[in-house]
């Protein structure tokens, strides 16, 4: 092929995908760089260096919303991550291979499902005449009807079991798939030499599904960072910020009150960081996994 | 032989947990449609339950013409992503392996560094530019905004990687042109990633929320997750019929996965390797 027609070829290829690209997604990210060194409200931005990551550190909510990022992630990576093995490892001694592909199909549909239609969903379940209230009362666990979501800990609560609902089905098909790469004769072996159930869990399948088990941590930091519509319709980042996150606080500061775009762009720009982050260690952990 | 047993039943006992937790807030969900607002609220979901009451509910769902729009937007939106992104994504996948030089390379490591950049980062400049361009409110914003192409070119580069190029010289000795062999070759050969493609454009441009929220404007150029966000925000909506349309709303991607589930292929093992 001569260097003309390729060039040609390559153009056509991949020149409308590119420049979608660059327009949706390059332009965006360096005009955000731009953007966050500028301060001010609505329209009316004036240039001011580094001001905007100077308030940054000062500002309560920001804080406040990092803080609630860490607590989510403490909490939400190990519990979604413990019940995610425990369902693939089961999935996994399943007989049928049919039952195996129903069971998979039906614990993936919370990642297919709009965040919008299960987050109002669950707003519901945990609001004062919600399931959640009737059936603690009925146990006599409770003795009246609360509204979990004015109480800070009862909303973060809230939006904690909403994203394990969420989330625990995709990765305990990450999971399921890793679990397929270890040699059934290994375990077949340990058996016959009388190791129980545990041990091969705990000597044999957990070892060889370590990487995965760090790469879905990383995944799970990631979404953690950028939860949004739990937040917004769930909690509205309440009460008392205590379940504002970054990202909702970035809508914020956009589209609730007077707009400060400049300031918002500098918050994203943190999140950027955070999520270049992640996604790098991610990079690593795979490298590191399947060479 | 009894403990091999209890492991079994224990076994089964959590993929049975695991199913019912899983379709519990579908089934509850369906089961509040059969009500009345009046009994949702009281948080009583059965005695009064009839299909009476759900069969009303849906007629008002269906009458609703702000529903209705929305549907036809959600279904707009999503078709368009999936068109212009499973072509342009694959396009670029194929000849990223097959036309590859240093140049396009470099376009490559540029696109795929874009896997990394949350569309919380870049939402609030985007609304700025389209603003400015006047391409605020329109469905065609929603769905170029939605496409996570470095994703799908990644996908199919990765997959490409496996495609016999002696096809693609037997195809040229034969005469054809090379979008012929892209067309008739290549996409009928690449059959299930195409259909996960398709999968993932379909399910992220239908449940895309943040985009619509700020690109849309005005009442007729509503998707169906702003219709729901609308809904359940105001504090006189009827509940039941609320919750048949959550249901309505859902059924699309949840009906589309079961029939292409069985050609839906995310290769984890690869995912990180360029």
């Amino acid at each position: 092929m001569s260097k003309k027609k390729l060039l040609s070829l390559q153009v056509k290829f991949i020149g409308a995908s590119f420049v979608i690209i660059l327009f949706f997604t390059l332009l965006p990210l360096i005009y955000s760089l731009g953007l966050s060194l500028y301060s001010g409200r609505a329209n009316q931005l004036e240039f001011s260096g580094f001001d905007n990551y100077i308030r940054l550190f000062s500002d309560e909510t920001v804080l406040n919303s990092l803080f609630n990022t860490v607590l989510f992630s403490v909490v939400l990576i190990p519990v979604v991550l413990i019940l995610s093995i425990v369902i693939a490892n089961a999935v996994n001694k399943l007989k049928s291979s049919s039952l195996k592909s129903v069971v998979l199909m039906i614990i993936f549909f919370p990642s297919i499902t709009s965040p919008v239609a299960y987050s109002f969903f669950f707003k519901q379940l945990f609001s004062t005449n919600g399931l959640v209230n009737i059936s603690l009362n009925n146990l006599g666990i409770l003795n009246n009807a609360v509204n979990f979501l004015l109480t800070p800990s009862g909303a973060k609560i809230a939006i904690i079991l909403t994203c394990v609902w969420a989330w625990t089905g995709w990765y305990s098909l990450l999971i399921y798939s890793a679990l397929q790469n270890i040699e059934p004769q290994v375990i077949k072996a340990a058996k016959i030499d009388g190791a129980s159930n545990l041990r091969i869990l705990l000597k044999i399948v957990l070892p060889s599904i370590k990487p995965v088990i760090l790469l879905s941590s990383v995944l799970l930091t990631g979404s953690v960072i950028q939860i949004f519509s739990e937040v917004m319709i769930i909690s509205k980042g309440g009460p008392q910020g205590a379940t504002l996150t970054l990202a909702y606080y970035i809508y914020r500061l956009s589209f609730e009150y007077v707009s400060q775009f400049g300031y918002a762009a500098a918050i994203s720009v943190i999140i950027l960081v955070l999520s270049v982050i992640t996604c790098l260690i991610q990079i690593k952990l795979g490298e590191k996994s399947y060479d | 032989m009894i403990k091999r047993l209890y492991s079994k039943i224990l076994n089964l006992t959590i993929v049975a947990i695991a199913c019912i937790a899983s379709l519990l807030p579908y089934i509850l969900i369906l089961i509040s449609s059969f009500n009345t607002s009046v009994d949702i609220k009281k948080g009583d979901l059965f005695t009064n339950a009839s299909l009476k009451t759900f069969i009303a509910n849906f007629n008002v769902v269906m009458s609703n013409s702000d529903f209705l729009v929305s549907m036809g937007n959600s279904i707009l939106v999503s078709v368009v992503a999936v068109g212009v992104g499973l072509l342009f994504a694959s396009l670029a996948g194929y000849a990223y392996i097959i036309y590859k030089s240093k140049r396009t390379e470099v376009l490559f490591y540029i696109s795929f560094f874009c896997i990394m950049i949350p569309s919380t980062v870049t939402i609030i400049p985007l609304f700025m530019m389209i603003q400015k361009l006047n391409m605020l409110n329109s469905l065609i914003t929603i769905s170029l905004m939605s496409l996570s192409l470095p994703f799908l070119i990644y996908l199919f580069r990765q997959n490409t990687k496996l495609f016999p190029t002696e096809l693609i010289k037997a195809a040229r000795i034969d005469g054809l042109g090379e979008f012929q062999i892209f067309f008739k070759i290549y996409v009928p050969y690449m059959k299930s990633i195409f259909i996960t493609s398709a999968l993932i454009l379909f399910i992220d441009s239908w449940n895309s929320f943040l985009i619509p929220l700020v690109v849309v404007l005005s009442k007729n150029k509503s998707t169906l997750a702003l219709y729901l966000n609308n809904i359940g925000s105001a504090n006189n909506s009827d509940y039941g019929v609320f919750m048949l349309a959550i249901f309505l709303s859902i059924m699309p991607v949840i009906i589309l996965f079961i029939i292409a589930h069985k050609y839906f292929k995310l290769d984890t093992n690869s995912s990180a390797k360029l």
